[in-house]
């Protein structure tokens, strides 16, 4: 149906002998890609994860994100598509502003630019 | 429902507002687009689900409860996980008692869950300049399965709350309420943070709770 897709690797940093996997001598090299119920899993490392943090497909929502005002950072539903990120993080600061005035999700609008802008959420809701 | 993972660009004509729709329509095109550019996708040992937690007050009815939650988006890959997690506020810009959860597979941040009401809760205060930090590295620990030492999957959800004052919650939760269970999940979180120290931490099984709603049909079901 697709292309051909790449094993997962299981990557692990041994430190300690009780580090080492119950099932390691089933998967030499530890690549593991099984769907075998209550077998073999797939793992990530940090390291691995991280790196595709900033691969093209992660830079903007998946296309079916529901629209959350103050939650989920893309335009409202009617508007278009293909916007850039900056301007979504425009559109979306001006609909906090006009949705919601009780709830300060812009760091840009602290008052006094807290750190983190903890402080502000000190209402009581 | 499960068939329509082919790329089949139709689909999205008489697609209708369908949970079921969301997943392989979303996968098959970002295997598209990641065919693209030469990367290959990641899938995760299960699916994870993030969840948008309002909870207006401590004292809650279940009911009430389950109102105020939100199903954000459930991720199959490495990729769409990123894709949620990089386009939502961080957690120290959430308001006061708003949470995110990370629920393995289809199960409701709900302690009376079917799937929850036999585990339980592991809370930690954080520091409110680490929770941030927190969140990101329980995330990554819990979809990378870090914390299936034996295959299992008992880390099945991971929490985080905004609170005034000081700390904000971060929680783990597990569907084993043994100690050592407990213990796994506590000496992996002081492994992935030896530099901070969570002021309170505590375990508590979720049937334990003062307003946990038991159903009544699985009560009976054990108690004839």
């Amino acid at each position: 149906m697709s292309n051909s897709e790449g094993i997962p690797i299981r990557r692990l940093v041994i430190n300690d002998p009780k580090d080492m996997p119950l099932h390691y001598g089933e998967t030499p090299g530890g690549s593991i890609y099984s769907t075998t119920p209550g077998g073999t899993r797939i793992y990530y490392d940090r390291a691995f994860l991280l790196s595709r943090r900033e691969s093209p497909m992660t830079r903007s929502p998946p296309s079916k994100l529901p629209y959350i005002p103050e939650v989920t950072l893309i335009p409202k539903p009617t508007e278009s598509d293909n916007m850039t990120e900056n301007d979504i993080n425009k559109k979306t600061t001006s609909d906090i502003t006009v949705n919601n005035s009780n709830v300060n999700l812009s760091e840009q609008k602290s008052p006094s630019g807290k750190k983190e802008g903890d402080d502000q959420f000190s209402m009581d809701i | 429902m499960i068939d329509g993972g082919d790329d089949s660009d139709y689909l999205s004509a008489s697609e209708t507002l369908n949970d079921d729709n969301y997943v392989p329509q979303t996968a098959a095109k970002i295997r598209h687009t990641l065919s693209l550019n030469k990367e290959k996708i990641a899938p995760l040992a299960t699916e994870w689900t993030f969840w948008l937690d309002n909870q207006k007050s401590k004292f809650t009815t279940k009911e009430d409860y389950e109102a105020g939650l939100k199903k954000i988006f459930c991720v199959q890959t490495v990729q769409e996980f990123w894709s949620v997690f990089n386009n939502i506020p961080t957690p120290s810009r959430l308001p006061n008692r708003v949470s995110y959860h990370l629920m393995r597979k289809n199960r409701k941040p709900l302690w009376e869950d079917q799937e929850n009401e036999n585990g339980g809760i592991f809370t930690y205060r954080c520091p409110k300049d680490k929770t941030n930090t927190v969140w990101q590295e329980l995330c990554l620990a819990a979809i990378g399965e870090q914390f299936s030492e034996d295959d299992s999957d008992d880390v099945v959800g991971i929490s985080v709350q905004s609170r005034d004052g000081m700390q904000d919650l971060v929680q783990i939760w597990n569907s084993n309420p043994s100690e050592e269970a407990q213990k796994i999940i506590d000496e992996k979180v002081i492994s992935l943070f030896p530099n901070i120290s969570f002021p309170i931490k505590f375990y508590k099984a979720n049937s334990s709770h003062a307003n946990f709603e038991a159903g009544k049909q699985q009560k009976s079901k054990y108690s004839s």
